[in-house]
């Protein structure tokens, strides 16, 4: 199956639309935890929204589960060869 | 060749009931539709105060028993993390209670959501070493005595229960293979602390953990029977939420129909989540020769799946 990637602006539109807010807030925030919207189900969703982008490949990406800072997500995105 | 197979299924579910609309009178500040959407639960059951988990264990065998008068019990399997008692063993308890025969093995194994399918391993290597011919497996928990009513990553989900499974002897080989697994790295992703009164658990990593290791799991399994999802008729999931089950079925590739699931009427109930969906599939979506394949995954971290060819129980 061919590797699918994720652009940074994806990632913020995928996480803009889960919080119900725009990517330009995110981007200013950068802190998920400190948008009114954002909670620990919101959380969930904006890993299964990556995953599913990522044609499943956040499968053994248990480091992220936590993460709630874009900037740090997108860093790990990095590291694995994700981001486009 | 000695094989397995299940004969029997009963589960008894303790008569309180809460609903989400109670869930939402005790937390008025919990968005309970979008609880609803995550989890797809509607209904919890919570054991009374006096209502212990070897009572609900000791109801659900009495019923499954009563249809296999003539049924010897060799071994009894009590898969609980809720016993009443740290000493004894709790199916020592219900051994006396039941009036079980002195000859029988029965112990306890302490695991969740993935106990059932470590008891059926053990269970059926009990038969297959010609240990014994006919034995049970009661999956009981009561976590809601562990969980306060404001808990919000646990109260939404847990819901006490028992199912007893019989497990006998069989001239074809009905259950397995099997595949299992333990992670103790992530040990604190659903935990009660040493001291403490109150289960606790992290959401995000219990997601992150069933939908990495339980695809991989289950299509270890699949290649280990050589075998796809399109051959296989139904999966059983742990029922541990709607949100968690769909990411699954999104990763496998499972196609609706080819799955099951109870959480709105009975809530995630631990160990006794799959033989409970068992015995509510089988009325309907599981039929004679149906290739079953179940899974179990949770608290530990661990898990396990296994095949069942499906043969209609009592």
């Amino acid at each position: 199956m061919m590797k699918k990637f994720i652009s940074t602006e994806d990632i913020y539109k995928i996480i803009a639309k889960i919080l119900k807010t725009t990517p330009a807030k995110i981007i200013k925030t950068d802190k998920l935890n400190l948008i009114e919207t954002w909670d620990s189900l919101a959380q969930l969703d904006i890993l299964s929204a990556l995953d599913a982008k990522l044609g499943n490949q956040l499968s053994n990406l248990n480091d992220i589960a936590s993460i709630t800072s874009v900037k740090k997500l997108i860093r790990i995105f990095k590291k694995k060869s994700l981001i486009k | 060749m000695i094989g397995s197979k299940i004969s029997g299924i009963e589960y008894y579910l303790p008569k309180k009931k809460e609903n989400n609309i109670q869930l939402k009178k005790n937390n008025p500040k919990w968005d309970i539709d979008r609880i609803f959407e995550k989890t797809g639960i509607n209904n919890r059951y919570i054991s009374s105060e006096n209502e212990t988990t070897i009572d609900l264990a000791e109801k659900s065998i009495k019923k499954l028993i009563k249809k296999f008068p003539k049924v010897k019990i060799d071994f009894l399997i009590l898969v609980t993390q809720t016993s009443p008692y740290r000493i004894p063993t709790a199916a020592c308890i219900l051994q006396e209670r039941l009036k079980f025969s002195k000859n029988i093995i029965a112990f306890d194994i302490n695991l969740g959501c993935s106990g059932f399918i470590y008891a059926l391993r053990v269970a059926t290597a009990f038969i297959e070493s010609k240990q014994a011919k006919n034995g049970l497996i009661v999956c009981a928990d009561t976590y809601t005595k562990l969980i306060s009513k404001n808990n919000a990553q646990c109260r939404p989900i847990f819901s006490d229960a028992a199912a007893a499974t019989l497990i006998s002897v069989s001239k074809q080989n009905k259950i397995g293979p099997f595949e299992l697994g333990t992670d103790g790295s992530g040990y604190n992703a659903l935990e009660l602390p040493q001291g403490k009164n109150e289960v606790v658990m992290n959401g995000s990593k219990v997601l992150t953990f069933a939908m990495s290791i339980v695809p991989l799991n289950v299509s270890i399994l699949l290649k280990k029977i050589k075998s796809k999802v399109n051959k296989i008729d139904m999966f059983i999931f742990h029922q541990a939420s709607k949100f968690i089950i769909d990411n699954i079925n999104r990763k496998l590739s499972i196609p609706q129909k080819k799955t099951f699931e109870n959480l709105s009427k009975v809530g995630n109930t631990i160990s006794a989540s799959i033989p409970i969906a068992l015995k509510d599939a089988c009325k309907k979506n599981i039929k004679n020769n149906h290739k079953v394949i179940i899974a179990g995954y949770g608290v530990g971290l661990s898990w396990g799946s296994a095949l069942i060819k499906w043969e209609k129980i009592k």
